[in-house]
Formats: C-alpha cells, sequence, structure tokens
C-alpha cells in the first residue's frame, strides 16, 4: 500500500525574516537569560521594594506635625530631623488628578525662619530586611518637587549604609561618623521629576537608610518665602541597578508593615475601648491586656495620650499613667491608677469622652 | 525629666519616663536613650537609685563604646602621614622552589626579594592658589603659597584621633590591645 503524505508549503525566507523582529535591549536580555529567576530579576518582579510606606499613605500619627527640636516621626516610618532648630513643619499631602500617586510628604521651612540649619527625611531600613541584599547594587528612586520658594540651591538625597553606629545612623543623617554614602545634589524643579540613585551594598554594611533633605554645602538661605520645602513621593529602594515602577502595595498591606514598627490606637467615638481583659488587684490598680495587631519589631515603648477611664461591671472610675509590666513583642499588660477600686472586679478601660485619646506602641529603629 | 523605675510584686518591669512606660529590651531605642542618660548625667537623670542592672548595662555600652572609638583611632593613627610620606619595605618571601644545599643536605626555599608595601613621596608641604581679586573682576589674578589643603586635613583628622586614644580609659585600651 501507498501513503501519500502532503506537507503544506513553507516559506524559509519569511520564517527567517520574522526571527529579526525588533527587539529592545531590555527584550535582548529577557531572551538572553538563562533562567527563569534571571528574568525575574531583570523585570524587579514580586515583592521589591525595601521601603515601608513609600507611597506616604499611612499617617497612624496624624497628618501635620511641626515646630519639633531636633528629630520627630512623622508619616509612618519617616522621621524627620533639623539640626539644633525647629522652625519646620512636615504634612502629608494629597496627590491632585493625574499624579502617579495618592499621597507624598511636604517638609518646608517655616515662613519667616531664618535659619540655614540642616533638615533631613530618613527612613532607616531593619537589618532582617535589606541584609539579603549585601554584595549587590541597590537603587533607589523617587519623585520629588521643590515649592515654589526652595531656597537651596540644590536638594540632597542618598542612600547611607554603615558598617556600626546603628544609633546615629537617620538621626542626622549626613553627619554620622564611618558612613558609607552615595549621596547626590539634585536640581529644583517646581514640577514632579523622577530621580534615580544607585549604591553598592557593601558585605558588612549593618544599618542601611535613605535620607532627603537640606544640608551642608548647600544649606536653606536667607528668610523662608511661603513654600520654602521639598516634596517627595513614590520611594522604593530594590535590588539591582535599574529603577522598576513604583509598587503600589495596598493601603492594608503597608499599614500591616508599619504596624511592626509603631502602632497607635485610633479611636472611633469619644468612649471607644482600647483595652480589656482585665481585673483590678489593688484598689488603685488596675490591670488590662493588650494583644498588638502585629508581632512589633522590639518590645515596644508604651505612650499616652488623653483621659481614660477603667469600668469594672458596676462603675467607671478614672485612670491614669498607664505602665508596661512584663511586655513582649506581641502583647502587654497594662497597669492604670485609679482609685475605688474593689479587688477582683474585671477591668476594662476606654476613652473618658476624649475621642482623641490614645495608647501608643513604639517600636522604631 | 527623669526616669523611674516601675516595679511589681519588687520586680522592676519598666521605666517610666514622662509619659512614656520603656521595657527593658536592648532593642528598644528608648532604652538605649536610657543608656545615653545614665553615661552621660549618672544619677541626676534618675528619681530614686539607678537598679543594679541598669547601672551594668550603661557602663558595658559606655565600654563598647569606646571600644569602638578606640579601634577607630588607633587604625586612623596608624595610616602614614601624608607629609611625611611612607618608605618602601621589602621581604624575602619563599618562591614555591626548593633547592638541594649540599652542605646541609636538606633541601631549602629559594627565597626572592618581595616588595611588601610600596613607598609614597611626601606631599607638597604649600601648594600655589590662585586668587581672585572679588571687587574687581577683571584684575589680573594673583598667585598665593599656602599649606596643603590635604596635609592641613589630614594633621588635624590625626590629632582628633590621638586625642581619642589619650582619653580612652586604660581598661578599654588593654582590652582593644589584647584582642
Amino acid at each position: 500500500m501507498t501513503v501519500k503524505i502532503t506537507k503544506p508549503q513553507i516559506n524559509v525566507r519569511e520564517e527567517l525574516n520574522d526571527l529579526k523582529k525588533p527587539t529592545g535591549i531590555a527584550g535582548e536580555a529577557m531572551l538572553r537569560a538563562d533562567t527563569p529567576q534571571e528574568q525575574f530579576n531583570l523585570i524587579g518582579a514580586g515583592r521589591k521594594n525595601l521601603i515601608i510606606n513609600g507611597g506616604m499613605t499611612v499617617a497612624q500619627r496624624g497628618t501635620s506635625f511641626g515646630n519639633t527640636v531636633n528629630q520627630v516621626y512623622t508619616l509612618d516610618r519617616w522621621k524627620v530631623a533639623r539640626y539644633a532648630a525647629n522652625n519646620y513643619y512636615t504634612t502629608q499631602e494629597a496627590g491632585t488628578g493625574g499624579d502617579p500617586f495618592l499621597n507624598y510628604i511636604k517638609v518646608r521651612r517655616n515662613t519667616g525662619d531664618t535659619s540655614g540649619n540642616a533638615l533631613s527625611l530618613t527612613q532607616r531600613i531593619e537589618p532582617i530586611n535589606f541584609k539579603a541584599y549585601r554584595g549587590r547594587t541597590v537603587t533607589l528612586s523617587f519623585l520629588y518637587r521643590t515649592g515654589t520658594t526652595f531656597s537651596p540651591q540644590y536638594l540632597r538625597a542618598g542612600i547611607l549604609g554603615s558598617t556600626s553606629g546603628g544609633a546615629t545612623l537617620g538621626y542626622w543623617a549626613y553627619n554620622a561618623a564611618g558612613v558609607g554614602v552615595n549621596d547626590q545634589q539634585i536640581e529644583p524643579s517646581t514640577t514632579w521629576k523622577q530621580h534615580t540613585i544607585s549604591f553598592y551594598l557593601g558585605t558588612n554594611v549593618e544599618n542601611l537608610a535613605v535620607a532627603f533633605g537640606v544640608e551642608g554645602p548647600y544649606p536653606w538661605v536667607g528668610t523662608a518665602g511661603s513654600d520654602d520645602s521639598f516634596q517627595i513621593a513614590n520611594v522604593q529602594l530594590e535590588a539591582g541597578e535599574i529603577a522598576t515602577p513604583f509598587e503600589h502595595r495596598s493601603y492594608g498591606e503597608e499599614l500591616a508593615l508599619c504596624q511592626r514598627y509603631f502602632y497607635r490606637t485610633a479611636p472611633a467615638n469619644t468612649y471607644s475601648w482600647v483595652a480589656w481583659g482585665g481585673y483590678s488587684n489593688t484598689t488603685t490598680n488596675a490591670i488590662v491586656f493588650l494583644q498588638f495587631p502585629k508581632r512589633m519589631r522590639a518590645v515596644p515603648t508604651l505612650g499616652h495620650s488623653g483621659n481614660f477611664q477603667v469600668a469594672d461591671g458596676f462603675s467607671v472610675h478614672s485612670c491614669s499613667n498607664p505602665t508596661l509590666a512584663d511586655p513582649t513583642q506581641e502583647n502587654a499588660r497594662i497597669d492604670w491608677t485609679s482609685s475605688g477600686l474593689t479587688i477582683g472586679r474585671v477591668a476594662a478601660v476606654r476613652n473618658a469622652n476624649d475621642a482623641s485619646a490614645y495608647l501608643e506602641f513604639k517600636a522604631e529603629l | 525629666m527623669s526616669y523611674k523605675i516601675h516595679t511589681v510584686e519588687n520586680r522592676n518591669v519598666s521605666i517610666t519616663h514622662g509619659n512614656f512606660s520603656i521595657p527593658f529590651d536592648p532593642n528598644n531605642i528608648d532604652y538605649q536613650e536610657c543608656l545615653d542618660a545614665i553615661i552621660e548625667q549618672g544619677a541626676d537623670c534618675f528619681e530614686g537609685d539607678i537598679p543594679a542592672d541598669l547601672q551594668a548595662a550603661a557602663d558595658e555600652k559606655q565600654f563598647n563604646t569606646q571600644a569602638t572609638d578606640y579601634r577607630t583611632a588607633t587604625a586612623r593613627v596608624a595610616q602614614y602621614q601624608l607629609s611625611v610620606g611612607r618608605p618602601e619595605i621589602t621581604e624575602m618571601q619563599p618562591t614555591g622552589e626548593q633547592v638541594f644545599n649540599e652542605e646541609t643536605g636538606e633541601m631549602e626555599d629559594v627565597l626572592e626579594e618581595v616588595i611588601v608595601q610600596t613607598a609614597i613621596e611626601p606631599l607638597e608641604p604649600t601648594v600655589e592658589i590662585t586668587v581672585y581679586d572679588e571687587e574687581d573682576p577683571m584684575a589680573e589674578p594673583t598667585t598665593e603659597t599656602v599649606p596643603n589643603p590635604l596635609i592641613v586635613a589630614d594633621d588635624a583628622e590625626r590629632a582628633e584621633a590621638q586625642t581619642v586614644i589619650d582619653n580612652t580609659p586604660e581598661p578599654v585600651k588593654e582590652h582593644v590591645d589584647n584582642e
């Protein structure tokens, strides 16, 4: 039996021409990659941003901060420091339609200020999060804009690494001793611009931070006008020598990341509960317990503000001076000073007709 | 504002500082600031006695800080002085080959002279700079001889490092020198 097979004709020349389809450098790099991991790295896929709250959306402490001498935490994870002076203001601002971000941070000298003292915006990165990147180049990218009356000749931005001295790195970033730095002077711009800075992260780097500000050879000049500011958005630090598009994380994800370092109770009304599940162990001391929403970086410091009261199932009593006892990274026993308590009764603490009262837990770097 | 110990059932459970309650955790920056205050101000920063374990932690932190500063300072002073330069140093090192010594009857390493430290010439003590007349931009610039700024900076850094070394307590020096 004879079997006849027919094959479609192939135009070899056309097939070869198809192989010459134009590709860019990036495309060729993808084709040259030997492994999926290499391709993954080339496009910066996956969780890549080492900066927390780079989008400036999370603001547990509030959205406006002013006139604190030396240093203060502002939007979550972002610390602003002014050397030996105050007269500065930091705010969370909303982007306008068309901006590639929801929020940005604005740091400015107060109008009329005449001090040239340095002013910086810094975020320190927890070693456990960056140590896997040591021995490689990392790249910082961000959007920046300067105010209409920005007085310095340049804005300064950089990546800072040190082998020791972690406590000082980021306090006043540029004066920290023994710091390896790639910081750059950037031309002011009243329109948003992107800037990128790369930095070889040495294998011995133990502390890492990014910083923006006005300092050193190019200080604030003269009397501050109405908008002597710098504004920063979409901050990203990632492995590799190329800045990839900003990684937008959901608000919930970003808040959870922030709460490893700081957690403040968020009262919904004038009698919001802040801690419960306790009892009175004396007539003047109530013990309550509080579980943090996330395991914190370190055992946190407890701070408080406003008026509170303890409820014992029968009545309420004013209470004050909350104090930690046997805290861990996950929870705390909090002792409250009160009066007229009955030993053994239950205890729960709430705001006392004060919608702004809060407890806060700080485990910042 | 002073620090105060909070106790529960005779146990020290936290440190109170104004509106803040600070845990005994070395990773907590407020705890570290408390140690710094003890180092700088001693008992003046505390209401009541400083607990022995807290004082010991402050002493240890101070010791470690001084040791780190001492290491950095000694390393800085050990660098060659720009105004002096450094000599070439050579050393006889084995090449990896061996020859038979007929007198001793043993194989011996062949040695060659190797430079282990290259020479660096001292910098010129002075440099000439061109000075422009700020009031008369059209005037011919003049030349001025000034101390070499690199040497000036080097000498200042060395002096600063030497001061750190001189001020370091002996026990710290002994600890670092015996490492």
